[in-house]
């Protein structure tokens, strides 16, 4: 059988419509898992704008190391329709900033482009190791 | 006796965390939840950058998530109250059908959780499937997944042709069995984990009003759809589903029959769709200050928007009350004296919905 792959997922503010879908894709394909840990995750998973009071316990530049990074939706890629209010703050995550991260766009983006996109950054991030 | 407090952070640990006494027994001697951790702004967003009421639809479909439409259903109707006017009926029998079904899949998301969290080996995979059947329904008649954006001032977006309406008739007819398969699988795994667990009974109508499920499963039949028909619910909903009771069994027993309760009225709804157009093409010019407000029954209670317009027919003040928030003293009295590992699955039963509750930050 194919190795799972371990997925930290953070909400930072979402609307809950993108969590629902990162569920939907979790039934869909049995080889994504949620963990609950960053240290034993392939790979983090990110959906929401970050809010105020997110931003004060949720540090993703510290838990990020290394990891292949998913920015599920428009809110987790660019904020959204929740840009420019004082409670959404802009996040460090720049999609395509680096190879390990990738956004996947849509309001919310279905589960199948959710899974597509997770088993692409996690066979990269396999790559990567294997170039090393 | 010795007690100390944990802190139990839900499976995703950013949207909420539920803070815990518990004695030497493990039993829960006193529970707070914490959220606003998703607190977006809405209301101010609005009021400063999307004031015009079709514009701002955009923004308060996306307080939530799950029940996203029925947020644009009470913001309309308060709109439409605002100017006075009254949409067409086709309008007004497709944005129930489409509430319908999100309160279908709402609730089967729902069970589904339930069902993981008493590791209920047959009735959670049956209740992902009701839901994708909901879903595949939603997909056929308005495009979307989650966010339907049929609702518009006046009306609807867009009409739903006669081939889908076909199609989608042919989908719910097996629905029922599964529903029904869903519904055996509970009584079998579920209920006798959760039976008499978690009781949260209102002291009156008062307190229960707007709880929706919750309060409907300790007795008291609280429901916008039959107390203060909006909508294509007029006649339509004789009366509440109501559980006796108010445990954790009690609440998904109602959700498991409201699954029946709005099928029925989906397939009527579909079955017998009225004719003629799906929007009122020109809107009244507003004269002065209009205040309009509406309250929906979403699928977790009633959730009311207030809005009142300029001159311009611009949005001036705009407040949402959503239901979730009104059963969160509930939950925490609830958990009072159970076991530290029912505490998750008595939480789910309770559906807490922390996108709604974190609107604007304030609960």
């Amino acid at each position: 059988m194919e190795q799972r792959i371990r997925i930290r997922h953070f909400n930072i503010g979402s609307c809950n419509g993108c969590d629902i879908e990162v569920l939907a894709a979790l039934q869909a394909s049995d080889r994504l898992q949620l963990v609950s840990q960053a240290e034993r995750a392939d790979l983090l998973l990110v959906t929401g704008a970050m809010t105020a009071k997110n931003a004060e316990r949720v540090n993703l530049e510290g838990v990020e190391n290394g990891l292949p990074v998913v920015l599920v939706g428009a809110c987790a890629a660019s904020q959204g329709v929740f840009s420019r209010t004082p409670e959404s703050l802009p996040s460090h995550l720049e999609p395509d900033s680096t190879e390990l991260m990738v956004a996947v766009y849509g309001c919310p983006p279905s589960p199948a482009a959710i899974v597509s996109a997770v088993l692409h950054m996690a066979e990269r991030e396999v790559c990567v190791h294997g170039d090393a | 006796m010795a007690m100390r407090e944990i802190v139990l952070r839900c499976e995703i640990p950013e949207v909420y965390s539920v803070r815990l006494g518990v004695d030497s027994g493990e039993v829960v001697t006193h529970a707070t939840l914490e959220g606003g951790f998703a607190a977006r702004g809405v209301g101010r967003l609005i009021a400063e950058r999307y004031r015009e009421p079709d514009a701002a639809i955009f923004v308060i479909e996306r307080i939530c998530g799950i029940c996203s439409h029925a947020h644009t259903t009470a913001f309309c109707e308060a709109v439409e109250r605002a100017l006075g006017v009254s949409i067409p009926s086709r309008a007004s029998a497709v944005r129930t059908l489409v509430a319908e079904l999100e309160r279908m899949q709402s609730h089967s998301l729902n069970l589904a959780e339930v069902a993981a969290l008493v590791e209920a080996a047959a009735a959670e995979p049956l209740a992902w499937a009701v839901r994708n059947e909901v879903t595949e329904c939603l997909v056929r008649l308005t495009d979307n997944r989650i966010h339907y954006g049929m609702n518009r001032i006046g009306g609807i977006t867009r009409d739903i042709d006669q081939p889908a309406v076909g199609e989608t008739l042919a989908r719910l007819e097996p629905l029922a069995d599964r529903i029904g398969e869903l519904d055996a699988s509970f009584e079998h795994e579920v209920r006798p984990v959760l039976e008499d667990h978690g009781r949260w009974v209102p002291v009156d109508a008062q307190e229960a009003w707007g709880t929706g499920p919750n309060g409907r499963a300790a007795g008291i039949p609280v429901d916008v759809r039959v107390q203060e028909p909006y909508s294509a619910y007029v006649g339509h909903l004789q009366e509440p589903v109501v559980e006796q009771g108010g445990c954790a069994w009690a609440r998904s027993k109602v959700r498991l029959r409201e699954l029946r309760t709005s099928l029925d009225l989906v397939y009527r709804l579909l079955s017998d769709l009225p004719a003629g157009t799906i929007r009122i093409d020109e809107l009244p010019a507003p004269k002065g200050d209009f205040m309009g407000e509406a309250t929906v029954e979403a699928p977790r209670g009633a959730n009311r928007h207030r809005v009142r317009l300029t001159r311009e027919g611009l949005i001036k003040e705009y407040a949402v009350e959503v239901p979730t928030p009104r059963s969160l003293h509930g939950l925490e009295r609830a958990l009072v004296g159970e076991n530290r590992s029912d505490v998750r699955r008595i939480v789910a039963s309770f559906d807490p919905c922390m996108s709604c509750a974190d609107t604007d930050g304030a609960q």
